[in-house]
């Protein structure tokens, strides 16, 4: 056979593939003992791939979880940098957070449960007034300086 | 061979099924696969001198876990499954990345998006058809050099050439195949020490 008409890449492939295969036509018996003629114990040999699999399994979940945590960021800057005006101070900021309050009380319950309302900061107030725009609750009449 | 294009989605196991395979794999499975994984390495980190059979191991899980190699549950069991993982992704390797120096490059590190690239993501710097095709030639011809002086071994070699089983071979030549079976054993294990440039890259 010349060479034009061979084809190295697949008969290297048959050739490594014939090797490899020696492996998967082994027994157990038969593999065992060649890795005890290699010093290896045959019962920690098989616990290291299992944990080299499980280890895999890990590191996809650790993948996926970053993967959801930068989603979950992205989407929070997204929603943060969505412009909407805010009343120019803190002041005129709590007037209208109170205004949306006392137009529908339901909404304390939303942004206050777990807090006192004198411990929010302006950085709350500016937070809870993006929500409750994000949520339709208030409008940017609503959000307008007086 | 395990190959995403070929598996309809539905068909493809749950990453909770492979969970639940990984676990169940027998001791005798789990050598195997590891045995075959090292080999592999052994074969084309000859070059990187990067991978070993565990980092192999996991690879071809998170690789199916990702869905980049689908396991097709109802027609190959696990170890059939990631066998040939093993197969193709150390090929890759091999083909991609022969002068790998860093063994953490594709292996752990993760992409910004939280990501571990693969070796198929990273072909970008792959070789050419035809250069390819050169080193696979003087791989071929190194094997058939190392195996001249070999009674069997060269002429096992042109049996498979001509993509004939080993029964075949055995017949062809006249001689019990378990000859022919020891002569592919023998050239399973000095097959690591050809010499040859680089690594073996299929």
């Amino acid at each position: 056979m010349s060479d034009e008409q061979r084809d190295y890449e697949k008969e290297l492939a048959t050739i490594l593939k014939a090797a490899g295969d020696v492996i998967v036509g082994q027994s157990d018996a038969e593999l065992c003992a060649d890795l005890r003629a290699k010093g290896i114990n045959p019962d920690a040999y098989a616990d290291e791939a299992r944990q080299a699999l499980l280890a895999g399994l890990k590191a996809h979940r650790q993948q996926a979880l970053i993967k959801a945590r930068r989603a979950h960021k992205d989407s929070v800057a997204v929603y943060e940098q969505r412009k909407i005006h805010l009343p120019s101070t803190p002041a005129k900021r709590r007037a209208a957070f109170d205004r949306a309050l006392q137009h529908d009380p339901s909404l304390r319950q939303l942004t206050m449960q777990h807090r006192e309302f004198t411990e929010l900061t302006d950085e709350d107030i500016q937070s809870y007034l993006r929500q409750l725009h994000e949520l339709n609750a208030i409008t940017d009449d609503d959000l307008k300086d007086e | 061979m395990a190959d995403k294009r070929r598996v309809p989605e539905a068909q493809a196991a749950t990453m909770e099924e492979v969970e639940r395979a990984i676990l169940a794999l027998t001791p005798d499975e789990l050598r195997h696969l590891h045995r075959y994984a090292a080999y592999r390495a052994e074969l084309i980190g000859r070059a990187a001198k990067v991978h070993e059979g565990p980092d192999v191991l996991q690879h071809a899980t998170m690789l199916t876990l990702q869905g980049k190699r689908n396991w097709h549950k109802s027609k190959v069991d696990l170890k059939g499954h990631l066998l040939g993982v093993i197969w193709s992704v150390t090929g890759h390797w091999a083909k991609e990345h022969p002068d790998l120096a860093d063994p953490e490059a594709d292996l752990i590190k993760n992409t910004e998006a939280g990501e571990t690239p693969s070796p198929l993501d990273l072909a970008a710097s792959g070789k050419p058809g035809a250069q390819r095709t050169l080193e696979a030639k003087k791989q071929v011809e190194a094997i058939e050099r190392y195996f001249a002086d070999d009674p069997i071994i060269p002429l096992i070699i042109d049996g498979l050439r001509e993509e004939m089983t080993y029964r075949e071979i055995a017949d062809a030549l006249g001689v019990d195949q378990k000859i022919v079976d020891a002569g592919v054993k023998k050239m399973h294990r000095h097959l690591p020490s050809v010499p040859i440039e680089g690594n073996f890259n299929v």
